[in-house]
């Protein structure tokens, strides 16, 4: 058979496998629901600012704004030129929120890609093999339970510095042991369905089974962790900001929390407190409600009725 | 002739789904004498356990009985609310054995503790007043007085059968409804089941209600039996009557379709295509698509269910009942006992 | 329908045992080695048994739920490694086949699972199900090759069912879809567990149908495992009937549906359901379920529910051929040499005819 045709044959299969069409169904199920399209909208956004940044920001993120009279615009109340007014540094609120997006943002995704990642590869390797790497990795994951994730992160960024990647790379090493009995438990469920049963009597390997049968069938549960671990990892890169064990040269929302806090005017200077705060929890409830509708949307396709 | 204990006269039901309605039910009616055992035979999907969940309020939310009365006692029930279904016919008057009945009894709870249970629901009876009684009914159905402190893990697969069939009669019901109850189970255990369910008539004035897909377990176990295909009730009769005498093309074909032990090398029919998906309303005989004699009247109205020559058990509800006898002896090749010749073709069945 | 007793068996069992330790927990260890309390006694799920089955040939395994058919299908399909005895595909042994054997091997034993609702992995489409086996085994297909093969099963127009999913599909359609991945390499053997057992009757006799057909077409052998005689007769040519991990009787199908001989087979064919309300079927006099393959009964393991109890039950019954023509073979000691009073009641209790 000659390449062309073989292409060809695949794209057929592919047109013919209605995989555009389920596609196209798939999102338009996806958006049949309003929530939804207001988390879409809204994360949408978020995105938007965080790669425009440099040319949504009013001011420089770190332009000391003075006031008529030289003296620093300490602590000024919203008004047309700062529209969430400033900070006791005589910064622009509104600015550093929009600058603090990505980094938050960025944070997430990859502490939940390392969550899933991790917490993915041990529960399928668990799940799937069993016997003795099952016990070995159940122990540890055991282990990884009993580990008090604030203090740890603590401890472990004032060993290791207060460099942002190794703050989300903490976060995301000790958080993904959840999810690892979770995807365990799916795995063994799933093994078990005849189709996977057939596969391996076909004389298929343990990758094709896991690539073709397994990961297939756990695409809605991924999807749900990674967002949900990347709601956690914001979550408690914030608390971490809060506390002072994140890098605070890296504005995120949390960090801007902090800053908020330890300048002692948190209560009276609302417009500095409130919106990154406001923005952490806008952000995550999210991604957690698209992660549930995509898990919804998922299921509702794999079991539509003809 | 006495009134009958269960009327189901007439009764349509709707499943209302996102996009459309679903007609599960269309214009169904039978009857159950007192102590009466009644099976409403046919294949998945066809509408069986639909009907009975409406006569023990189980329809999930989205179904209701659209038209028609449900009679019990001469009272109808239909239109009960819960609340009232609760207190004055469930387990009193009529009980359930599930489907999967192995699973039915909560495995946290001794089976004493069980019938106090549903006694303190739906009646006044003391604690002591529901064990005498299940004690009683252990040794009805061959269990020891004994056990009835024991929680269902500490019974065998039989036992666990017996104990659920004394349970379903703990409150002295009229009727038991008894869904598919021996699905799943092996040829040995269903048997056990069937026994211990026939041992019960000459034991009290019970009726019962049989769901199954299985003709030949009907065949056995009950008086009378009614036939059912998407959603209607192709024939309805004495199980005698229906196994000499079957008019509907559906019963015919299906009987057919039974092996039978004593006759290992008959040919089995094979019922062609599936039934309708029932999306709109249903004027037709649905099972007109399947069948090899159906003529233009049949896709455009539905057949009144009719008695057969003047006899009242016997109803069939088929434009061509009359000419089916020799239709279907031609069909079916008759030597001696009817044998079919196969109709290479699909053979349909759908989860429930 | 006889036996071709002159072939090479394509798949034999030799003796072979099943036997799963109890699992042993840190309890458990230190209690055996303080107390010095022995091991617990294993499941003994297949306990010796020897099968032959030829070229072409159907074989029926029959039982109750825990009999040990399961777990003698699983060790066939190598998902378990038996604890005795030996299995010989073509005459070569697989305790010793290597990696590349195995591959080969699985090419040519097939399987055909109970339950349907699983069967197909809901993200695959009729087509990729059926392409699976070719590419797994790197073999090229095109999509003729697989719309003959649904034509085969009857899937007919295979042009519309090819685009389906498992959930637009019937239970029998989908089944029919298990059949032709079975059946779509050609394979010598195939190994059936219970094929129709969670479908209506009324769609089992197509299904069985299909099958018996297509073992013909395709020149395979085929065991079919069934807690059910009543269909045997349609598929197999051979029955075994199996209790508690071992074979009680074995003979040609027609042969053991109209004369058997052991009284679990007789219990079994008594509690097939006849259809028809005129027949007077006496109920089964068996009572309770097969019983603990861990706690097994010395001697006939059927002796604690045998209608037919006698005190040389205590010991073993051999299986031995009982009928010369026909290798009617049964474990009973009804059938010993010095025969033991009358021949046993209930032999002809079904109206069971030879047809």
């Amino acid at each position: 058979m000659s390449e062309s045709t073989d292409i060809e044959a695949r794209l057929n299969s592919l047109l013919k496998n209605n995989f555009v069409e389920s596609f196209r169904d798939g999102i338009n199920k996806y958006l049949s629901d309003r929530i939804t399209i207001a988390c879409l909208v809204f994360l949408a956004i978020l995105v938007f600012i965080s790669v425009f940044d440099q040319f949504l920001m009013p001011y420089e993120h770190t332009t000391v704004h003075r006031t008529p009279d030289g003296e620093i615009a300490r602590l000024e109340s919203p008004s047309m030129a700062h529209p969430l007014g400033t900070t006791t540094s005589g910064e622009d609120v509104f600015s550093r929120l929009l600058f603090g997006a990505s980094s938050t943002l960025l944070t997430g995704l990859v502490g939940g890609l390392i969550i899933v990642g991790i917490g993915l590869t041990v529960g399928m390797v668990s799940g799937y093999y069993g016997g003795r790497v099952d016990s070995l990795l159940m122990r540890i994951t055991d282990f990884a339970y009993g580990i008090p994730i604030i203090p740890t992160a603590i401890v472990l960024v004032a060993y290791f510095g207060m460099g942002f990647w190794s703050s989300v790379l903490i976060i995301g090493l000790l958080l993904w042991r959840g999810n690892a009995r979770v995807f365990r438990s799916q795995v063994l469920q799933i093994k078990e369905r005849e189709h996977i049963k057939a596969a391996k009597m076909l004389g298929a390997s343990d990758r094709y089974v896991i690539t073709r049968h397994i990961l297939p069938n756990m695409m809605g549960m991924v999807v749900l962790f990674l967002a949900l671990g990347t709601g956690i990892t914001i979550l408690i890169s914030a608390g971490l900001a809060f506390l002072g064990f994140m890098d605070p040269y890296v504005p995120s929302w949390g960090v801007m929390l902090r800053n908020a806090y330890s300048s002692g005017s948190m209560t009276e200077a609302w417009w500095w407190s409130i919106p990154p705060g406001a923005m952490i929890s806008f952000t995550v409830l999210a991604i957690f409600l698209l992660g549930r509708s995509y898990e919804r949307v998922n299921e509702e396709q794999v079991n539509q009725v003809s | 002739m006495t009134e009958p204990l269960l009327e189901v006269e007439n009764v349509d039901i709707t499943y209302r789904m996102d996009s459309e309605d679903v007609h599960a039910v269309t214009n169904a009616s039978f009857e159950i004498g007192a102590n009466e055992y009644f099976g409403l035979v046919g294949e998945s999907g066809c509408g069986k356990s639909t009907l009975a969940k409406s006569v023990i309020k189980g329809l999930d939310s989205n179904g209701e009985v659209s038209a028609g009365t449900i009679r019990y006692k001469g009272r109808e029930i239909q239109d009960l609310s819960e609340k009232e279904y609760n207190k004055e016919i469930r387990w009193k008057e009529i009980s359930v054995i599930p489907q999967a009945a192995m699973n039915s009894l909560n495995p946290l709870a001794k089976l004493s503790d069980q019938a106090i249970e549903i006694a303190n629901v739906h009646t006044d009876w003391s604690a002591e007043k529901s064990v005498d009684r299940l004690k009683e009914l252990f040794d009805i159905v061959g269990l020891p007085e004994s056990r009835v402190t024991d929680y269902p893990h500490q019974f065998s697969g039989g036992m666990k059968q017996r104990a659920i069939i004394a349970m379903s009669l703990l409150l002295n019901p009229s009727l038991i409804i008894a869904d598919e109850p021996t699905t799943a189970l092996d040829v040995i255990m269903q048997d056990q089941f069937l026994k211990h369910i026939d041992g019960l008539r000459d034991e009290r004035d019970l009726a019962l209600l049989l769901i199954t897909h299985d003709i030949a377990v009907v065949f056995e176990t009950c008086d009378s039996m009614a036939v059912m295909h998407g959603g209607q009730i192709a024939e309805k009769g004495t199980t005698k009557e229906i196994f000499s005498t079957p008019r509907h093309p559906y019963t015919i074909l299906l009987q057919q379709s039974f092996p039978d032990a004593r006759h290992p090398d008959r040919e089995l029919e094979v019922i062609e295509g599936s039934p309708p998906a029932l999306r709109e309303e249903v004027d037709y005989c649905t099972f007109a698509s399947r069948c090899p004699w159906a003529e233009q009247e049949c896709q455009e109205s539905l057949p009144p269910i009719e008695s057969m020559n003047g006899n009242d058990s016997h109803a069939v509800s088929c434009f061509r009942s009359d000419e089916m006898e020799s239709l279907a002896s031609e069909h079916l090749n008759t030597i001696g006992r009817p044998q079919a010749n196969a109709i290479e073709n699909e053979g349909y069945e759908d989860d429930d | 329908m006889t036996t071709n007793n002159e072939t090479e068996p394509i798949l034999e069992l030799r003796n072979v045992e099943k036997h799963f330790e109890q699992s042993t927990n840190i309890a458990e260890t230190l209690r055996q080695t303080f107390f010095g309390e022995g091991a617990q006694e294993p499941v003994r799920a297949v306990d010796g048994v020897n099968l032959e089955l030829a070229e072409n040939q159907v074989h029926g395994i029959i039982g109750e739920s825990g009999c040990g058919k399961s777990t003698l299908l699983l060790t066939l399909m190598g998902e378990h490694e038996p604890t005795g005895g030996e299995i010989l595909y073509n005459g070569q042994p697989i305790s010793e086949f290597d990696k590349a054997d195995w591959k080969a091997l699985r090419r040519k034993i097939q399987v055909i699972f109970q339950d349907p609702f699983n069967t197909m992995n809901p993200h695959f489409t009729v087509r990729e199900t059926l392409k699976e086996p070719f590419k797994i085994h790197g073999i090229e297909t095109d999509e003729e090759e697989l719309l003959d093969m649904l034509e085969t099963v009857r899937l007919t127009p295979a042009e519309e069912y090819i685009d389906r999913r498992e959930s637009q599909l019937s239970g029998g359609e989908k089944q029919r879809v298990s059949i032709a991945r079975a059946l779509i390499l050609e394979p010598d053997v195939v190994l059936a567990d219970e094929p129709v057992s969670m479908l209506d009757v009324s769609t089992q006799a197509s299904i069985l149908k299909l099958l018996s057909e297509l073992t013909e077409e395709y020149d395979v052998a085929m065991f079919y495992v069934s807690h059910d005689l009543s269909t045997v007769s349609y598929v197999c040519d051979e029955v075994n009937v199996m209790y508690l991990g071992r074979i009680v009787e074995s003979a040609p199908t027609r042969k053991i549906l109209s004369d058997p001989k052991h009284p679990y087979t007789q219990a079994l064919i008594n509690a097939i359901p006849v259809p028809d309300p005129f027949h007077d079927r006496s109920w089964t006099e068996l009572d309770g379920t097969p019983g603990d393959p861990q706690n097994l009964p010395s001697g006939c393991r059927f002796k604690d529910r045998c209608p037919e109890r006698m005190d040389v039950c205590d010991q073993q019954p051999a299986f031995e051929v009982h009928d010369e023509e026909t290798t009617h073979q049964v474990a009973c000691h009804l059938y010993d040499e010095q025969p033991v009073g009358d021949s046993p009641i209930g032999v002809n209790k079904t109206g069971v005819s030879e047809s």
